[in-house]
């Protein structure tokens, strides 16, 4: 029952951070001025909010594995090397502001993103894989799926999509460009 | 903090905790089994078991299959004590693939193609409550798996499966009359691909 609780207000978690990255976006390209205010208003959580999803979703991950018993198949574990780095890396450069790690950041959160990507549509397509289940923890089939999509590897994704889109879409020099065409278009 | 920043620090907190409310007073129905089945029974093994089975040459063909003395899901007594040949048939709940091939073996049954005297045993093994299309025993009844095959339900060490030398669901063996092991294979098959299997490992 505790169980079943966490994966449900987990799964509302991702979804919540998928549809505010998607926001941020649809805001940066299409959103006019109001937008573009909005953007350059969520600088000061550049950092912040990458850190916290990344280690949310760090401490999600060893609960259902160490609490629940959920065992990570190879692709988790590959996954796990990104976000628990960037986990790491993210609060450091949250509470020094360190805008450096930037490149190495984006670069883990890709190829993290990829192989959670790739991981949900083998659990959506099983096919794409071999035709045998692993006896040991097989990575075609979820411990669980909230709503029918929202599966770990899912929650994964979310996350790295997150770390990018704070990480590439609200940026200083992103905030700096939207000034600069405000200033334009108003001259 | 600006006013986006506050806004949206307070906007996600708010929804943080609705989630954790709405997760934590949800509850959920658990799946209903058969009346009066058990989805783990005790297996008894005699003999020895079998190398896993793995890529390459099965070093387990010639080899003297043991003999697994279990219970069906309502505590009927399976026993697969040689004699005839017999296809044993390893199925975990949770597995896609195991879901695929479930209804390609109903109706290899209802086909014609499945070899005369052949005795089909199905092992429920890999039993997960936590997974899945749980229990296997409503999974199996609605799939119409044949009455004349029988199901031997695996404990919860799995301790048929890896005597068998399970390596990855579904996983078959094919057993002679002789009791010697004539035949595995991992994974999907289809029924085509299985008859020729068999009947080759037959000698049909």
């Amino acid at each position: 029952m505790a169980n079943e609780a966490f994966e449900l207000f987990f799964a509302l978690l991702a979804i919540l951070a998928l549809v505010g990255s998607l926001a941020i976006v649809a805001a940066r390209f299409v959103g006019g001025s109001a937008g573009r205010a909005a953007i350059s208003g969520l600088v000061p959580l550049r950092f912040a909010v990458p850190a916290l999803v990344t280690s949310v979703s760090m401490l999600g991950s060893l609960y259902f594995s160490e609490v629940v018993g959920y065992r990570p198949c190879v692709l988790c574990w590959y996954q796990r090397i990104a976000m628990y780095s960037l986990a790491i890396i993210l609060v450091i450069a949250a509470v020094r502001k360190d805008r450096a790690i930037v490149p190495y950041a984006k670069v883990l959160a890709a190829i993290g993103g990829a192989i959670a990507g790739y991981h949900w549509l083998l659990e959506r397509w099983p096919s794409i894989d071999t035709g045998t289940c692993s006896a040991d923890a097989p990575c075609s089939v979820p411990y669980f799926a909230a709503f029918g999509f929202v599966s770990l590897a899912f929650m994964a994704l979310c996350a790295f999509v997150t770390v990018l889109v704070f990480l590439s879409v609200v940026s200083p020099s992103s905030a700096a460009t939207i000034e600069t065409e405000s200033e334009t278009v108003s001259l | 903090m600006n006013k986006v920043t506050t806004l949206v620090v307070g906007v996600v907190a708010v929804l943080a905790a609705v989630f954790g409310v709405v997760a934590f007073t949800t509850s959920s129905d658990q799946d209903a089994s058969l009346e009066g089945a058990s989805e783990f029974q005790n297996v008894v093994v005699v003999g020895e078991p079998l190398p896993e089975f793995g890529d390459g040459a099965d070093t387990a063909i010639g080899m003297t299959a043991p003999v697994l003395e279990g219970f069906g899901f309502l505590g009927n007594e399976v026993t697969t004590t040689p004699g005839t040949p017999m296809l044993l048939v390893f199925l975990a709940h949770w597995c896609p693939f195991c879901q695929k091939e479930a209804p390609v073996l109903v109706k290899w049954n209802s086909s014609g193609l499945v070899p005369e005297n052949l005795d089909v045993i199905a092992v429920t093994t890999g039993t997960d409550e936590s997974q899945p299309n749980f229990p296997p025993s409503v999974w199996l009844a609605n799939e119409k798996w044949p009455e004349l095959w029988p199901v031997l339900v695996d404990n919860k060490d799995q301790t048929a499966a890896n005597t068998f030398g399970l390596a990855g669901y579904p996983f078959m063996t094919l057993i002679g009359s002789d009791g010697k092991v004539l035949w595995r294979n991992s994974g999907e098959i289809s029924a085509e691909a299985l008859t020729e299997a068999v009947n080759a490992a037959l000698g049909l």
